[in-house]
């Protein structure tokens, strides 16, 4: 490792590991610190590889960094930072490591240059979301996070099955563009793993299953870090595959139909990352220096601007105790920043003038306008109605709005949280109103002017005449309390089919072993304890005492590790692999 | 100050909603109007080069998304909130 690259992650990792050991109040102003390292080290880096290691037989890179690696180490920094300002009042240590090394798992992934190292920050990454939704700590979340963390394994072994194979064919674990007229089999495997966590259509139904149920500042975190990873990604290795401007397109659209439907804000804003995450997606697909250009830029508003509508919407949570539409309403009065800071993110995913998702929206369907993908462009306008008709007027008018007096008991709101989305608020709109902010980042020169008068007027007429329809349609589109289904409802029941079809034979099976082992083996079985009664009493005892109190000492340091509960065995499992990852950095060749 | 907002946020949900209203569709027929001296360059769906067609555009297609999506396809759909986790 050479003197201007320092990896993000190593500061993440210490926190999360030296977190259990602060005592005293002030441990909790050490969470900025990462960051702050994070943004100066990003900042300081300059092209090139750095962290080359020689590993059994493969050669791992930690640190590739390029005009794509920056942007997105860019953007988690400071996302970092407003995520750990956000939830500076979180007393709960465990929530701060597993935040911590999620963080950590996302800068491993966007400066891996290797498929190995990819992949486990990936799991890394897999494994921390999942506390931040386990720790919610109620029923309902725990649930989640199995299915969440089902998922996400399913998605991680595509990833892994396709890295091996193409090691196997290919002899390499670079992780570098692949053509989209020479992929293989094992590259669309890597392809279907990267698709689970970008929340591709069909394979979103995660997204809006668990980011609702995650703790108020997790879903902030979670909502900025695993679909970005996965833009990146795909950006990196999957530019120009068609198959991805169609999913995108598609993904945009099917996002903004089902957030029109939903009641719970959480829910809403979890529909609409899988619909601007679809622009990019179709950016990528398209695969022109504009639309990849487009993607990247959009990735970056998005966290900001969707980190600070989460952070809205869990400040809702957190006073109101719900954040269910239905049972909102009438709070402008009583948290007037609240809905002020929100709207500026609501009008920044809407793509109104002189907001972030103004400048890049626009650029990813300019190009695909230009690439004479019409098609594509027109439903990614669709999806721009459906987004400012449901997260920038349905949610603040029904959750701030509508009803006349709201008699909820509203908790205070920390300091913090109005702080972290402040931040937030001012980077959207400093974005929108000075573009070249963004722009001189981006990975391909920039040959595009987001502002020109009809730009201005076409986004107006769009945008409010969306309003007009919501104005006639405000009593249709009312929500009320109830689940929609999704496409997890199909998982769910091709699930229990395959556990029927090995449960019911394996059922079958057991039943008859049981009635032969109460006939015959439990004879044997009672004679042969009798026999060894008699041997343990006479023989055994005097000699053996010692032995037995080692084995009772073993026995409960073993009931005391397994607890059954797998929340606890993910956690010794992260545990041991970063005790495996410092030996493995001990005794590797570093290049 | 915050009190300050709220009190002139509250003002303006209870007693002067038909000003925003007014005011609201007076910004619409301005924007429509604008759109009869501006146009775009190049008309990329050929409609588009008429004046009107993406006020027509959002306006339409928000009344056709809500119906469709809260009175055809939502019925179709929902199920009690603690439906997945009985599943």
């Amino acid at each position: 490792m050479t003197h201007n690259f320092f990896h993000p992650a190593w500061a993440f990792i210490a926190l999360a590991l030296v977190l259990p050991l602060l005592k005293g109040r002030w441990w909790r102003y050490l969470l900025l610190v990462p960051p702050m390292i994070a943004i100066a080290a990003v900042l300081s880096m300059s092209d090139g590889t750095y962290g080359l290691l020689s590993y059994i037989d493969a050669h791992l890179v930690l640190g590739r960094v390029d005009k794509l690696s920056i942007i997105f180490g860019h953007v988690f920094a400071i996302q970092s930072l407003v995520g750990m300002i956000y939830a500076l009042h979180v007393k709960d240590r465990a929530h701060h490591a597993a935040a911590s090394l999620y963080v950590a798992g996302a800068f491993g992934c966007v400066f891996a240059g290797d498929y190995l190292t990819l992949f486990i920050f990936w799991e890394l990454m897999s494994v921390a979301s999942t506390f931040l939704v386990w720790l919610n700590r109620n029923p309902a979340s725990i649930r989640a996070g199995f299915r969440y963390f089902l998922f996400h394994t399913m998605g991680g072994l595509f990833l892994l099955a396709g890295l091996l194979l193409r090691y196997k064919a290919l002899g390499t674990l670079a992780f570098d563009p692949i053509s989209p007229e020479g992929a293989q089999l094992y590259d669309y495997l890597i392809l279907i793993g990267f698709c689970v966590n970008a929340a591709v259509v069909p394979l979103h139904a995660w997204l809006p299953d668990t980011y609702p149920e995650a703790t108020v500042p997790g879903a902030v975190f979670m909502c900025a870090f695993t679909t970005k990873t996965a833009v990146y990604v795909l950006a990196r290795a999957f530019g120009g595959f068609e198959v991805l401007a169609i999913a995108g397109t598609a993904m945009a659209v099917y996002g903004v139909l089902y957030a029109s439907i939903e009641n719970n804000a959480r829910r809403i804003l979890s529909y609409h990352i899988v619909s601007q995450v679809g622009y990019m997606v179709a950016g990528i697909g398209i695969g022109t220096a504009m639309t990849i250009n487009g993607a990247v830029a959009h990735a970056y508003a998005h966290i900001l601007y969707k980190g600070l509508l989460f952070m809205g919407a869990g400040c809702l949570l957190h006073a109101a105790g719900t954040a269910n539409l239905d049972k909102l309403g009438g709070l402008v009065k009583r948290l007037p920043w609240v809905m002020v800071l929100y709207m500026v993110g609501a009008v920044s995913i809407s793509g109104v003038p002189f907001f972030n998702g103004f400048i890049s929206k626009t650029m990813t369907i300019h190009g695909a306008m230009e690439d004479h993908r019409l098609l594509i462009g027109l439903f990614l306008e669709v999806a721009a109605v459906g987004t400012f008709l449901s997260v920038g007027i349905k949610l603040p008018y029904f959750a701030f709005w509508a009803k006349s007096d709201n008699p909820v008991e509203l908790k205070p709101i920390p300091w913090n949280m109005y702080i972290a989305m402040a931040i937030a608020a001012g980077l959207c709109l400093m974005q929108g109103l000075f573009p070249q902010t963004l722009y001189h980042l981006l990975p391909y020169e920039v040959d595009y002017a987001p502002y020109g008068a009809w730009k201005l007027l076409q986004a107006t007429l769009l945008l409010a005449f969306t309003g007009l329809g919501f104005y006639f349609m405000r009593k249709v589109i009312q929500p009320h309390a109830g689940r929609n289904l999704d496409f997890d409802a199909l998982y769910r029941a091709l699930g229990r089919l395959l556990v029927a079809m090995f449960s019911r034979p394996l059922a079958a099976v057991d039943n008859l072993w049981t009635q032969v082992y109460r006939k015959v083996g439990l004879k044997v079985m009672m004679a042969t304890a009798r026999g060894a009664s008699i041997f343990d009493r006479k023989g055994i005892d005097t000699v053996v005492d010692g032995t037995a109190y080692s084995v009772r000492g073993f026995g409960r340091f073993s009931s005391w590790l397994e607890t059954g509960r797998l929340q606890d065995y993910l956690a010794w499992m992260t545990v041991a692999a970063l005790v495996l990852f410092a030996i493995v950095w001990s005794v590797a060749d570093w290049g | 100050m915050s009190q300050t907002l709220g009190n002139f946020l509250e003002r303006a949900r209870k007693h002067h909603c038909k000003g925003w209203k007014w005011g609201f569709f007076l910004f619409l027929g301005g924007a429509l109007g604008a759109n009869f001296m501006i146009r775009p360059h190049h008309a990329e769906f050929g409609l588009d080069a008429y004046p009107g067609f993406w006020a027509l555009f959002g306006l339409a297609l928000t009344i056709a998304m809500v119906f469709v999506m809260k009175k055809i396809i939502q019925p179709l759909l929902v199920r009690p909130e603690e439906t997945v986790d009985d599943a």
